[in-house]
């Protein structure tokens, strides 16, 4: 079994008073053993939801609708609290998005890492519980971990504390890893950092990583995979240098397009018009049509099905019908292509 | 300084007390000038001072040391003139980061943007304000449609777009915008960046642009400073700035944008920034026309 988590078919919705809101419909993925896997999107899209709804994370408003979550080979689709705290840890565990809320403002770190160690391991005791903190500590790159076990969430620097963050997640060797924005708190010079340091530990302890993130520049340097999700659904999904120099849906065009390295030396930059739809009452059809300017008539009408493009390359476009104009994709090798 | 300067900042420095023996310096001496009309970017690591600069310009927080001159008048000038505290207030605007904490999430955008005019007295007939408001969100790309929401119905887009406009009302002549895009995802800070821009060229204010990033500053400023540990340690027009940088620090936050290139991205090196110890002379030298830069020995 080379497929850590499979996701097939899911659906989720929240209760709200205004409505339904279909937060993630109908997804289907696979992350394999040692892969990172990079979930992209506008904020609201569902990537957050899609990775809670695994974990089990989400408030008692939300309800999977359909489908089913197989991880490591066991279908825990149905699985209540009790079944899934032995699993979070064990087989997952999360990096959320601002390190200084995660951490325990009055804990010095060596104790939160070692924590963690002995909620997953009754047995141990407390010298070797530390040992094993500081070894953690070594791992995700901290340098002097021995004295700064000791030191307090504040006194270290934003890259510190996420990377102390992970050695809390690693601590109890998760099979697989979900990342939430974990550099959107950071500056741009620790962010590069931290994201060799998620592909270091992916290849040393083959941890499967489903990474989310907004930003395409942080997935060319981390992601082996990419999903990109548009209003609760995946529109176009392959290995990382399918959606860099082959990409085939509009909205990934767009959204390559807007970095500003696409744009270097022109006047404005390019932006996708308009906003994603309300997932409340989602629009027939493809809920990107309104934005996309190479829409057809039928994306009005008619959800298009994902059209594979190759073996690790498919998208849901109906640009990719036989009977769809042919349409030349703005994007042609890169930014740096001439 | 020739008069031409809209503001001008001297030997600003900026220290926090946080008790009675431990203080930081946030700001340490720094100087810059904006000319009339022109799109100054301020760019440093969180930590990095620009914010309280901003703050200093803005009359928010009383400078430790140095002081800022807005069009001639000392912002944090003891004996200010009742005209000149007025025209402070009404021709400097500032924007903020967080545009959901920046709107108050119990008044409709309706209310949020004819609460400066009722401060000031502008537009009291009720036609005109509701010509004055329609127009300024035509100005920002809104729809009158939104006027009667909470701000906790917009999007962040949205919701940023309303603080340009509650900004924009006052016809300021200055405005400083401390990370107006750093919460928003990147299909949007390319709209707003482009909004930016036009405004600008259609309004002619002068600009304070403060970002944690080159990348988007690029398209937007004039010219750029770089910060560093509370210091301005480069200065120079964009253009110079992205093809030659000087500093060490701005090389290495320079080569830190990531490429949309996985090839590419993956086998470059970045380097880390590691301040020289035992700086004993620090010097404000002209490396070029326009282009200044810290040396630091």
């Amino acid at each position: 079994m080379s497929n850590l988590l499979e996701i097939q078919n899911l659906s989720v919705s929240f209760d709200t008073p205004a409505g339904e809101v279909q937060a993630v419909r109908d997804v289907s993925l696979s992350l394999p053993e040692g892969k990172v896997l990079a979930l992209v999107g506008e904020s609201g899209c569902g990537k957050s939801v899609l990775c809670r709804s695994v974990m089990k994370l989400l408030p008692r408003t939300a309800k999977i609708k359909s489908g089913s979550i197989v991880a490591g080979g066991v279908d825990i689709t149905n699985y209540g609290e009790r079944d899934m705290r032995r699993l979070r840890g064990s087989m997952f565990a999360m990096v959320f998005q601002d390190p200084m809320t995660t951490l325990n403002p009055v804990m010095p770190v060596g104790d939160q890492i070692a924590e963690a160690v002995r909620v997953h391991n009754r047995r141990i005791s407390r010298t070797d519980a530390h040992r094993r903190a500081v070894e953690l500590m070594k791992l995700v790159g901290i340098e002097r971990a021995e004295e700064r076990s000791r030191l307090y969430p504040y006194n270290f620097s934003g890259g510190m504390r996420q990377r102390s963050v992970m050695a809390i997640a690693l601590a109890s060797n998760p099979r697989i890893l979900f990342a939430d924005e974990p550099t959107t708190a950071l500056d741009v010079t620790i962010q590069a950092q931290i994201l060799d340091l998620f592909r270091q530990i992916q290849s040393t302890l083959h941890t499967a990583t489903l990474f989310v993130t907004h930003d395409l520049g942080v997935v060319a340097r981390v992601a082996d995979l990419v999903a990109v999700m548009y209003a609760g659904r995946i529109v176009e999904l392959g290995t990382v240098e399918d959606i860099f120099y082959d990409p085939r849906h509009p909205y990934t065009w767009g959204l390559l397009q807007a970095l500003p390295a696409w744009s270097r030396g022109r006047d404005t930059l390019n932006a996708i018009p308009g906003m994603p739809p309300s997932l409340i009452h989602p629009p027939r059809g493809d809920a990107f049509a309104c934005r996309n300017e190479y829409a057809l008539g039928i994306d009005y009408l008619e959800q298009p099905p994902m059209f594979k493009i190759s073996q690790t390359h498919s998208a849901a476009t109906w640009l990719l019908d036989p009977a769809a104009p042919k349409i030349q994709s703005p994007i042609q090798g890169g930014p740096h292509a001439e | 300084m020739p008069n031409n300067d809209y503001v001008c900042v001297e030997h600003l420095s900026h220290r926090f007390r946080l008790t009675r023996k431990i203080a930081i310096d946030a700001v340490k001496d720094v100087s810059f000038s904006i000319d009339r009309g022109e799109i100054l970017g301020l760019v440093g690591e969180s930590g990095s001072g620009k914010s309280t600069v901003a703050r200093c310009v803005m009359g928010i927080l009383r400078p430790s040391e140095g002081r800022v001159m807005y069009n001639g008048i000392d912002v944090n000038g003891p004996k200010l003139s009742r005209e000149d505290k007025l025209r402070l207030q009404c021709e400097r605007q500032i924007i903020f980061q967080d545009s959901g904490s920046a709107l108050n999430p119990r008044m409709s955008v309706r209310r949020i943007l004819s609460e400066p005019l009722d401060i000031h007295g502008l537009a009291r007939d009720r036609g005109d304000r509701e010509k004055l408001i329609a127009q300024n969100l035509d100005f920002v790309g809104l729809d009158s449609g939104i006027l009667e929401s909470l701000p906790g119905e917009l999007s962040g887009g949205q919701r940023q777009r309303v603080s340009i406009a509650r900004a924009l009302l006052m016809k300021p002549k200055l405005i400083v915008a401390d990370e107006p895009i750093a919460s928003l995802d990147v299909s949007i800070q390319a709209q707003i960046v482009n909004l930016f821009k036009r405004l600008q060229a259609e309004h002619g204010f002068t600009f304070l642009f403060i970002a944690h990033d080159l990348a988007m500053v690029e398209f937007l400023c004039d010219r750029v400073g770089v910060m560093s540990k509370g210091r301005l340690v480069e200065l120079a027009p964009t253009r110079q700035l992205y093809e030659a940088p000087r500093h060490p620090y701005t090389k290495a936050l320079l080569s830190a944008v990531p490429i949309p290139d996985p090839r590419l991205e993956r086998s470059r090196e970045i380097p880390v920034y590691h301040e020289p110890e035992n700086i004993t002379r620090r010097e404000w030298i002209q490396a070029d026309e326009n282009h200044y830069v810290l040396m630091e020995r």
